[in-house]
């Protein structure tokens, strides 16, 4: 394959198109590996020019003004493709629409704080005072959807921002009441501490309520994902260890003396 | 004498802006003329870039009367002739893209029977079969080029660009058959 530059190509065509002999044999003096390519685009040439249609005119058809074939104007191409565009839109909007689940999440306020196995709630220490926003924008679980703007059923309700507001409550109670609103069971570890606290979130998911907690009353909390939240409180590294006391250890204290 | 009557004489008599005039002067009789004078051209520009008799019989037909109707829009900064081909290849050119589908799906002895029968096709098939392979603005240049022998300012004006642009064009419609052509060469 000869590499052809532009310059030379151009020449090419303009020698091919000329057709003269002086040109061609000028070329061949110059170009001497270039001959057979211009013969070749001599003969295309030739060829090209010689392809037209010349067949001799019989008679000439006669002139007949026709009439104006009826072009559509730009405005009603314009108003036919707003009207397909609406009426696609609309299309799209029912469909998707129907496909929305027609029954909504509802928070579960329970009456009861949730028990986890092997802890006693004082009674006195029950959840004092609670108070619950429903997000105005998810409509409750388990009641027909009254807003378009529910989000489609395949989110857990973990996961939907919510809004949530407690006055008082001891610790342990409200992470139980905070997991019981998104529909979770908790197991708390032993050793959680349990202070009085007092909380307000506002559009957050059950998950980030949690954490934020864990971090304000150091514990971590693991979604196990099988609808339950282990929840485990911190550890300090760096605080001093105290030794275990003997059980006789009480043997060699000496009252009074 | 005879010389200086030769020289004052203007260099391209233009019979045809004669015939323009007149007929926008309301003398239709004369459109006839301009019908004759350039059906062959206009045919042969039309057959290069739709590639069949009978269509470019019809695009004839509708170029011209887009002609008798908007002849008051030519406005002489070019030639007439220029300006019908400027019509002609716009015109053939959306035919083409038209039938370019229907073209393929005919059967073939569908299409002889349709051909008109008093236009024999003498065209070169191996030329016609390369054309086939080109766009239509592609037929268009190099019909205007090689068959019509217009040169590169009345392309220029015919396509409505200018003359770089034109040569441009020319160029890679030229390389483009050439490529096909080599490639159907035996």
């Amino acid at each position: 394959m000869i590499q052809i530059t532009p310059e030379i190509d151009a020449l090419l065509w303009a020698v091919a198109e000329d057709g003269k002999p002086e040109s061609v044999l000028e070329f061949e003096t110059r170009h001497p590996h270039l001959t057979k390519e211009l013969f070749r685009r001599i003969a295309m040439v030739a060829d090209l020019k010689n392809g037209r249609s010349s067949g001799p005119r019989a008679h000439l058809p006669q002139f007949v003004l026709r009439q104006p074939k009826p072009v559509a104007s730009p405005q009603a191409v314009f108003a036919a493709g707003t009207l397909i565009l609406a009426a696609v839109g609309i299309a799209s909007y029912t469909v998707t629409t129907a496909m929305w689940p027609t029954v909504a999440a509802k928070p579960k306020i329970k009456s009861e704080v949730p028990v986890a196995v092997g802890f006693n709630i004082p009674a006195e220490k029950k959840v004092t005072e609670l108070v619950t926003e429903p997000n105005k924008t998810t409509p409750p679980i388990q009641e027909p959807a009254k807003t378009d703007t529910s989000p489609p059923e395949s989110t857990p309700a973990y996961l939907k921002p919510q809004n949530l507001k407690i006055n008082r409550a001891l610790l342990q109670d409200a992470i139980r009441l905070i997991a019981a609103q998104g529909g979770l069971t908790v197991v708390i570890a032993p050793g959680m501490p349990n202070p009085e606290i007092a909380v307000e979130y506002q559009q957050q998911s059950i998950i980030d309520m949690l954490k934020d907690l864990g971090k304000q009353y150091a514990f971590s909390s693991f979604d196990q994902h099988d609808g339950s939240v282990l929840v485990i409180p911190a550890v300090d590294e760096n605080a001093p260890v105290v030794p275990k006391a003997e059980p006789d250890s009480n043997r060699n204290r000496r009252l009074g003396g | 004498m005879s010389v200086l009557i030769e020289k004052i004489k203007p260099a391209a008599f233009d019979e045809d802006g004669v015939l323009v005039d007149r007929f926008l002067a309301g003398d239709t009789t004369v459109f006839q003329t301009l019908y004759s004078r350039y059906y062959d051209k206009v045919f042969a520009l039309a057959r290069g870039i739709l590639l069949d008799n009978e269509e470019a019989a019809d695009a004839v037909q509708e170029i011209f009367t887009l002609v008798y109707r908007h002849l008051a829009r030519f406005d002489r900064r070019s030639k007439f002739s220029t300006w019908l081909f400027r019509v002609a290849v716009n015109r053939s050119i959306q035919e083409a893209r038209k039938s370019r589908f229907k073209l393929k799906l005919t059967p073939l002895n569908e299409i002889q029977e349709h051909a008109a029968p008093e236009q024999p096709d003498t065209s070169d098939p191996r030329i016609q079969a390369v054309m086939a392979k080109l766009a239509p603005a592609d037929r268009a240049l190099l019909a205007l080029f090689y068959w019509e022998e217009l040169n590169l300012q009345e392309i220029a004006d015919s396509l409505k660009c200018n003359v770089n642009a034109a040569k441009t064009r020319l160029y890679r419609a030229r390389e483009r058959f050439r490529v096909v052509y080599e490639e159907l060469q035996p």
